[in-house]
């Protein structure tokens, strides 16, 4: 038997006309096309399959094997390996029922509900979800391209060839080397990110290269979780605490006589980056050159190209998306998830991802039967994050929405200062849990 | 205690809540303790199958920093009663690993 996607390639090549409207086959099953089976795609693909049995689900992924960004810095440090960093689709396709195609989205028709991909296929559908992640904007550090980083100065913020790059260039710097870290500016994905990777590698080094320094260099004055960082940082590789971050601090705190393993220059004090000069391995700031043997540019970013092309973006680059449905202001029927979609006070991470996408899956289960999605969701976020192994502290919160904005509810969100050694010991073995619970409620 | 018994019968009186909500609430639930609360070979906890007052006093616990804990104290603080009520009726009716 014929099965719908080759009816529909080969109608395809027959009439541009010959695609058959996606309610209108013999089982009258609704169709759901995902493009990206990260953590928005394939959380939306798995509980929309266990609210709604009868949809059909197609994820349209360009990779066969989704490699984690989430604990990627951990690869740097030899923590863990690039395949540590494999997840497969397997799980998805023989429990779920779920189709996944490998192949890469490059067209919409909006009008005709179809998506068009490189390998020549069409997909018709009912509501196409769009969860592509982001796109790094290499140019906009001047000086920089894609290309210097895949050979030169990666960024390793969708890991790939340029983690392992980095993690190589880490492991054979000279002695006494520096490595900087640029830090991007507000918003972007992960937002402890950069600075739980330049704490891990001071851990390193204090290790490998005890002579060795982080420097990170930002356009920000101030970032998520900065004080249980610059606290951790304080008490592990010796940095020192600029006065205006000294307010809660705990008594412990340690002002050293000596520079210690890691620098953080905020915006205010010429942090901000202009240019990267790839002949002198140096990065130009507000403040000065900055010359280093490894440089890791976390350049400014985007929604991911797919979501711009189909013109779901505003003129930010991030997409503006109803907040009960995540359908997109845009263009109808269409729904973006993740880090691409603009969702208010959460932050771009994986667990903002998965919240999102499952209430995003029960309000088109709701969609597809003609009824109303539950108008008040509920959304979360927890990130655990590292200032060594065994210093852990995280941010969370419980969000809901007001006045049609997703807002935090009121509670603290972060680590308290003066959690004891046990609480940071503990946070730091949730944050190594979290990596496969979470990863198996996404995908498994 | 008494906060605990309040909480207790509020639980026959939530039905004012969609149970739908308390399911969106308890998948927020699931990156950590798994999906339909349940995760194996963890330093995290299966939550389901665990009964109501067990839940609700332990929020509460969390709450009140009489247990202590990572997250949790600020996820307690951020829930209403009412919302971790229907949360705690949910998990209770969620089979654990080994009914499973
Ligand atoms: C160093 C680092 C550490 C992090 N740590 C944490 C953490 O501790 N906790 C946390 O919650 N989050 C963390 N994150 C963030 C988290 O990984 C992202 O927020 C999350 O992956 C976003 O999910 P997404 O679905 O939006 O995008 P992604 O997971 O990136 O998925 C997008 C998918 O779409 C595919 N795709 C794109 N375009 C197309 C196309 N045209 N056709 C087909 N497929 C396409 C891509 O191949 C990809 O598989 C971290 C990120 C980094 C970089």
């Amino acid at each position: 038997m014929i099965s719908r996607r080759e009816f529909l390639s080969l109608a395809a090549a027959f009439s541009a006309t010959a695609v058959l409207p996606a309610g209108s086959f013999a089982a009258n099953k609704a169709k759901v096309v995902v493009i990206g089976g990260g953590v928005g795609g394939a959380t939306f693909a798995k509980y929309l399959r266990r609210k709604a049995p009868d949809v059909d689900v197609t994820i349209i992924e360009q990779n066969p094997i989704y490699i984690r960004p989430y604990g990627s810095s951990e690869v740097l440090t030899g923590h863990v390996n690039m395949s540590d960093l494999e997840v497969n689709y397997d799980v998805l396709r023989n429990q779920y029922g779920i189709k996944v195609a490998i192949d890469r989205a490059i067209g919409l028709d909006a009008d005709r509900k179809i998506i068009k991909t490189a390998s020549g296929t069409d997909y018709a559908y009912d509501r196409l979800v769009v969860s592509p992640g982001i796109e790094l904007n290499y140019e906009r550090v001047e000086g920089y391209s894609k290309e210097l980083a895949e050979t030169k100065a990666p960024s390793g913020w969708i890991p790939g060839s340029q983690t392992s790059l980095l993690r190589d260039q880490i492991k054979t710097m000279r002695q006494g080397g520096t490595m900087l870290i640029v830090a991007p500016p507000n918003p972007y994905r992960c937002p402890p990110g950069p600075y739980e990777r330049g704490a891990l590698i001071a851990e390193w080094m204090q290790k490998h290269n005890p002579t060795g320094k982080v420097i990170i260099t930002d356009p920000k004055d101030k970032f998520t979780a900065g004080n249980n960082f610059l606290l951790g940082w304080n008490r592990l590789y010796g940095y020192n605490i600029p006065m205006e971050f000294m307010d809660d601090m705990p008594d412990d705190v340690v002002e050293h006589s000596t520079p210690g393993m890691i620098d953080w220059i905020p915006g205010k004090d010429g942090g901000t980056p202009l240019t990267f000069d790839a002949a002198n391995m140096s990065v130009k700031t507000e403040g000065g050159n900055i010359k280093a043997d490894v440089i890791n540019i976390v350049p400014p970013m985007k929604a991911g190209k797919i979501a711009q092309q189909f013109g779901l973006t505003n003129e930010q680059g991030w997409c503006p998306v109803n907040r009960v449905t995540f359908e997109s202001q845009k263009i109808a029927n269409v729904h973006v998830l993740g880090d691409a979609s603009i969702a208010d006070a959460m932050p771009k991470s994986g667990f903002a991802a998965n919240t999102q996408a499952k209430v995003a899956a029960y309000a088109i289960a709701h969609l597809l039967a003609g009824d109303t999605p539950e108008q008040s969701p509920a959304f979360e976020n927890t990130c655990y994050a590292l200032a060594g192994s065994d210093y852990g502290f995280f941010v969370s919160a419980v969000y809901e929405l007001r006045d049609g904005k997703i807002s935090k509810k009121e509670a603290p969100g972060l680590q308290d200062l003066k959690a004891t050694e046990a609480q940071r010991r503990l946070s730091a073995v949730y944050q190594q849990a979290w990596m496969k619970s979470f990863t198996e409620d996404c995908f498994a | 205690m008494k906060k605990v018994m309040i909480l207790s019968a509020l639980l026959l009186s939530s039905s004012a809540f969609a149970d739908e909500r308390a399911e969106i609430m308890a998948n927020n639930c699931a990156g950590c303790h798994g999906t339909d609360g349940i995760v194996e070979n963890s330093a995290l906890i299966s939550i389901a199958g665990l009964k109501a007052d067990v839940f609700i006093q332990t929020m509460q616990d969390f709450r009140n920093n009489e247990r202590a804990s990572t997250i949790m104290r600020n996820v307690a603080l951020a829930l209403s009663d009412d919302e971790i009520a229907a949360m705690a009726k949910y998990f209770e009716a969620l089979p654990t690993g080994e009914e499973k």
